[in-house]
């Protein structure tokens, strides 16, 4: 546990708007408090939603919501920081800030004695939806901005500035964002250009980054409980889907002594008895063979398990698999056939599709999770009835190929597919709810009838909000602040989500869904236009363009870069 | 093998066991005390408890048993100490020939539910330990039971403090807070849910009742 009680100038809670477990899983917070803690100076405490129980106690009871270190109330921090991961988490922390009695918008705030208020996390790729309610908004790598920010605040204490003083120099940092110096004019409802520009903070050398092995452990079970190492940051195949591998980008890596030197500490410091590698696609790392080889015959060896995620189906390896029991195996194609794989630049062929599955069987695998999307632009039945041949190729190829008399199970999931900021379909529409049932239903009619098959899908109620929310802009606000009075909390919690409440919500404020779930004009400007994330509209249209020629683009590597744009925050591949 | 006697107290007492369990084989990882794993399809560390302790009682008398033969006791105290999160502490450690198997021996704890108050009914209190039969009704995964706690109160001493209470723990056992509550709904005591205290365990057999630290100090070996 760091020291609460060192001499510091300020003290910042970092919060997280979803449960402890939840929160205590996430590797930007386990980074970000213990490097605030390390820090001179400054103390960081966290605080997580509490459950709804606990909330209503709390209020019944009347006591403020307080930091989870020490106890203290978050308005008696100099500094409250919430981490958005999920559009749905964004009632959330209006929950919280309400159980701590802190005023929802910044401007109600401005004459109150009353922490800064700051978010992060992923969902800042277009803070617009909530922008109103902080005072500022670190666009990037906490590493890098948040550290600033808290530096340049102490100094500004210290010397008895005023917050408006502070919030104007701290604006000039890369990557901090005042949402009250940027006002967006609208004009017969369309946006105006933005006079400003925000450039997003990164990493510049994730290698020498830090990254910390002493961390704390929950005395009671979290989500993901156990070690995580962090391998890179970015992602080199460019799925025109995937916010995250826009967003992260450029590519960083952390070499590969640095990798089993943090391995080893982490294990040491922790007693964690699963250690896991995370990134968007595992697969990728530069020496990922050396990596499992060089973590299974060190801290690995023996009573410590190696978790693999995110391994991409065309580089499925038995090596990585290692000698534990066979359960079932994962794998994304994302789309049912080779066209559609095209269009959103999934680079994975029918080929691999099939060696894969073959290689899968053989070794004894008697169970597959299938991910698919649905609501892909340009998707037809014909696209669906793809998701249907490659269940049916994997029964044919396990009759074939299989030794065993066991059936084999297949799971297949899909989510909805949703328009995200910072990615070549940003552009695109939302499908409505009537198309995700219809295709929801399509795929459930032709499962059903294929024994030991189980189709799960993605709620389209919540798909729907998140488009929304995620495309948003500043007049999307009151619309969770009336959803939020009206009792929606939770969002992202199944057995919480209710989508009449966010129908009322719309409805009462005037605004209408269908704005934010329509293709938008090319030359339109999108509420996140201000903010320089790296990729250019330029190489996001280009990919757009070529998605619709069904035209692959390669994934970059040293030397052989596509021009994303993301090289001017810092050089890939470092 | 070796023994260690440890508290638990504070915030780590809303843990419950299968996470203490857990809590206590990542802190011998961070001690760098290397313990026997099983050799089985899973393996895992060879560790043993006591009695799991219900979920918010203290402790002042846990024992944690693990397969180590290569450090002395005093090691193994000092590193575990070191490691181990707020709300625990070694008191002791013990060099044994095998695992003394606490779970199966221990078949008596007693407690101590701080409330002054009591003292006005000490006579009333301590007669619980003499009743022939006395049925308590409670609420058990969501159905209403009934049990009659009269043979599992063992002692009942009431003090100045608060009172003390040793009942059966195990096969046949009686969860701590059951008798507390039962005490509350009968005498205006004020026993907080987080407040109660296990104080001691002991092995009773037909003629003979020791503490388990006595049990522990004869089979103690030279490290």
């Amino acid at each position: 546990m760091p020291d609460m009680d060192k001499p510091c100038e300020s003290r910042l809670c970092l919060c997280f708007p979803e449960i402890y477990e939840m929160g205590m899983s996430n590797i930007g917070m386990r980074i970000l408090y213990h490097m605030l803690n390390d820090m001179d100076n400054i103390i960081c405490e966290r605080c997580f939603a509490p459950f709804i129980d606990f909330g209503n106690e709390l209020s019944k009871e009347g006591v403020p919501l307080f930091s989870l270190d020490t106890h203290k109330p978050l308005t008696e921090f100099d500094i409250v920081g919430f981490s958005i991961g999920y559009e749905m988490l964004y009632t959330n922390v209006l929950y919280m800030l309400d159980l701590a009695g802190i005023p929802f918008r910044a401007a109600d705030r401005v004459s109150l004695d009353m922490p800064i208020l700051i978010a992060g996390g992923p969902c800042v790729v277009n803070p617009e939806p909530f922008a109103e309610v902080f005072d500022a908004i670190m666009i990037g790598e906490g590493e890098v901005n948040l550290k600033q920010f808290t530096i340049l605040y102490n100094e500004y204490k210290l010397a008895g500035k005023s917050r408006a003083d502070f919030l104007a120099a701290a604006g000039k940092i890369d990557g901090v964002y005042i949402p009250s110096f940027i006002t967006p004019i609208y004009e017969n409802g369309k946006l105006m250009p933005f006079n400003t520009t925000v450039k997003r903070a990164i990493v510049p050398d994730l290698d020498s980054a830090y990254f910390p092995t002493k961390i704390l452990v929950p005395n009671i079970e979290i989500t993901h409980d156990r070690a995580v190492l962090e391998l890179y940051r970015g992602c080199n195949n460019g799925c025109r889907f995937c916010q995250a591998c826009f967003f992260y980008r450029p590519i960083r890596s952390r070499k590969l002594d640095t990798l089993l030197e943090l391995g080893s500490d982490l294990v040491a410091q922790t007693g964690y008895d699963e250690l896991s590698l995370s990134s968007l696609s595992t697969s990728d790392y530069y020496a990922l063979d050396e990596l499992i080889t060089g973590l299974k015959s060190g801290v690995c060896s023996s009573t410590v398990k190696l978790c693999m995620p995110s391994l991409r189906l065309d580089t499925y390896k038995e090596d990585f698999m290692g000698k534990g029991r066979l359960g079932s195996i994962t794998f994304a194609p994302e789309a049912g056939s080779q066209r559609l794989r095209d269009v959103i630049n999934k680079n994975i062929s029918d080929d691999d599709i099939r060696n894969t599955i073959k290689a899968a069987i053989e070794r004894g695998y008697r169970g597959f999770k299938l991910y698919f999307m649905i609501g892909l632009p340009t998707e037809t039945d014909e696209d669906l009835d793809g998701i249907i041949s490659i269940v049916q190729l994997i029964r044919d190829m396990a009759k074939e190929f299989s030794q065993q008399k066991r059936p084999i199970n297949i799971t297949v999931a899909t989510n909805v597919f949703i328009p995200k900021p910072l990615t070549p379909f940003q552009w695109e529409r939302q499908v409505s709810r009537e198309e995700m049932y219809y295709k929801q239903d399509y795929l459930k009619q032709r499962l059903q009838h294929i024994r030991n098959v189980r189709y799960n899908y993605h709620s389209a109620s919540v798909s729907m909000i998140e488009a929304v929310l995620a495309r948003g802009d500043r007049r999307l606000l009151p619309v969770i602040e009336k959803a939020y009075e009206l009792g929606a909390k939770f969002d992202g919690w199944s057995e919480y989500f209710e989508f009449r409440t966010w129908q009322k919500a719309f409805d009462e404020c005037g605004i209408g869904m269908d704005e934010y779930m329509r293709e938008w004009g090319e030359s339109e400007v999108l509420p996140w236009g201000f903010i320089d994330h790296g990729v250019t509209d330029k190489y996001l249209l280009s990919e757009r363009h070529k998605s619709q020629e069904a035209a692959v683009t390669a994934a970059c590597h040293d030397g052989d870069c596509r021009n994303c744009g993301a090289n001017k925050l810092g050089r890939c591949f470092k | 093998m070796k023994i260690i006697k440890h508290i638990k107290k504070d915030s780590i007492s809303l843990v419950s066991h299968i996470d203490t369990m857990r809590v206590l084989q990542r802190t011998l990882v961070r001690a760098n005390i290397i313990v026997k794993f099983s050799e089985g399809y899973n393996p895992h560390p060879v560790t043993y408890t006591s009695h799991p302790l219900p979920l918010g009682v203290l402790s002042e008398c846990e024992y944690f048993v693990m397969s180590n033969d290569d450090m002395t006791s005093e090691q193994v105290l000092e590193q575990f100490n070191n490691s181990v999160p707020s709300g625990m502490k070694g008191m002791y450690c013990t060099s044994l020939e095998k695992n003394p198997n606490l779970c199966a021996k221990v078949n008596l704890c007693e407690y101590f539910a701080p409330t002054p108050v009591a003292i006005k009914y000490k006579d009333e209190l301590e007669a619980y330990s003499k009743l022939d039969t006395h049925e308590i009704t409670f609420n058990f995964k969501g159905a209403m039971k009934t049990q009659d706690i009269a043979p599992l109160i063992y002692d009942i001493k009431v003090t100045e403090q608060g009172i003390y209470f040793t009942i059966s723990t195990g096969n046949p056992n009686l969860r701590p807070d059951r008798l507390t509550t039962d005490m509350m709904t009968k005498y205006p005591l004020e026993i907080g849910t987080n407040e109660t205290v296990r104080v001691n365990q002991f092995i009773k057999t037909e003629d003979t009742i020791i503490t388990v630290d006595e049990y522990i100090a004869s089979l103690a070996i030279s490290d």
